[in-house]
């Protein structure tokens, strides 16, 4: 009898080359949308920011120095270093005063920098705050602030272009 | 004779060129991408700007909080301290040398009516064409309807905002 054999052609291989291309795209996008100052724009979990139609540009040369403050706890920096509580900032001397140090040693920092390379970055003023909280705190926040050299001062909001068509509609 | 081995013998084979083993590289990849998805909050972060003038009154940037040409419109927002005052929860808009317009809050609910200051601040500028307005907050006004304040004061063209917080002083009686 006669034998048949097959002939095997070779596995065709799916090309990802292609493929690796646009994860290599998609991997330097994501990394740049993780950097440390997009994390400052970011939501903080658990907080609800007051929405705006109007967003503003931060100034060219502005350095961020973040105030995160919650309905129970002030976190200062990027490294949510707790100062407290809103109740402590208005009644605490040594809360404002560890804020304030805080803020004048980032100003300073921020100086030294200029004075190093010759650059003229600006200390800016960066408030994420829980849109439930009393004014009087954020006035707190901002008199230290002014205090300690910050004369640019930021809100962070979320965008919303329709906040007062949905306030007219509450309000019948 | 002896011949010499022919050439073809030492050739090789020709095969397809060899591709480089990506398949590593994918699986990393395929690692790092989710997990930097996972970091990603998705929504319209936005910036407010403000001018922020000394509590005190006195020596604000910008025209500051003084009664120069500057602040020649006051929105002043007012929310009720107690009950019984002058005081009233809504907006107080003063204009100088001119009366005041006031806006209550809604009675149904106790919402800052924010269309009607919409309409007033749109009527102030094109009268006044000024960017300037004073922003007089009182401590226990909720943050987020101060920035929305804010944001209709930017929208209607009063660019430079000056905060001033109100000095409020709660007597003890008499």
């Amino acid at each position: 009898m006669r034998k048949v054999r097959r002939k095997f052609f070779d596995a065709a291989f799916l090309s990802i080359t292609s493929l690796l291309d646009i994860l290599t795209i998609i991997l330097v996008f994501l990394i740049k949308n993780v950097s440390m100052e997009a994390q400052r724009m970011t939501v903080p979990e658990n907080m609800t920011l007051p929405t705006t139609i109007t967003n503003q540009e931060l100034i060219d040369n502005g350095l961020t120095v973040l105030v995160k403050m919650y309905p129970d706890k002030i976190l200062i920096g990027t490294d949510n270093i707790p100062a407290g509580n809103l109740q402590q900032l208005v009644e605490d001397a040594s809360i404002r005063e560890v804020i304030y140090n805080f803020m004048k040693n980032e100003a300073n920092q921020i100086r030294i920098l200029n004075e190093r390379r010759g650059t003229n970055y600006e200390p800016c003023l960066l408030i994420q705050a829980d849109k439930s909280i009393p004014c009087q705190y954020i006035t707190q926040i901002v008199k230290i602030g002014a205090g300690a050299s910050f004369a640019n001062v930021y809100f962070s909001t979320l965008q919303d272009q329709n906040w007062l068509k949905a306030s007219a509609g509450q309000m019948r | 004779m002896a011949y010499r081995p022919s050439e073809g013998r030492n050739q090789k084979k020709q095969s397809p060129p060899e591709q480089p083993n990506l398949v590593p590289i994918m699986n990393l990849f395929m690692t790092i991408i989710p997990f930097l998805l996972t970091m990603i909050v998705i929504s319209q972060v936005a910036l407010v700007a403000l001018n922020f003038s000394s509590a005190g009154g006195g020596g604000g940037r910008d025209g500051g909080a003084g009664d120069g040409p500057g602040s020649a419109i006051e929105v002043k927002l007012v929310i009720m301290a107690s009950s019984g005052n002058q005081l009233f929860p809504g907006f107080e808009i003063r204009i100088e040398n001119e009366g005041g317009i006031y806006l209550r809050n809604s009675e149904n609910n106790g919402m800052y009516n924010f269309v009607e200051l919409d309409n007033v601040l749109k009527v102030l500028q094109a009268r006044k064409n000024t960017p300037d307005v004073t922003l007089v907050v009182y401590p226990d006004v909720l943050y987020g309807n101060l920035i929305q304040t804010i944001d209709l004061c930017k929208q209607n063209g009063f660019t430079n905002v000056i905060y001033k917080p109100a000095s409020v002083s709660y007597g003890s009686g008499g």
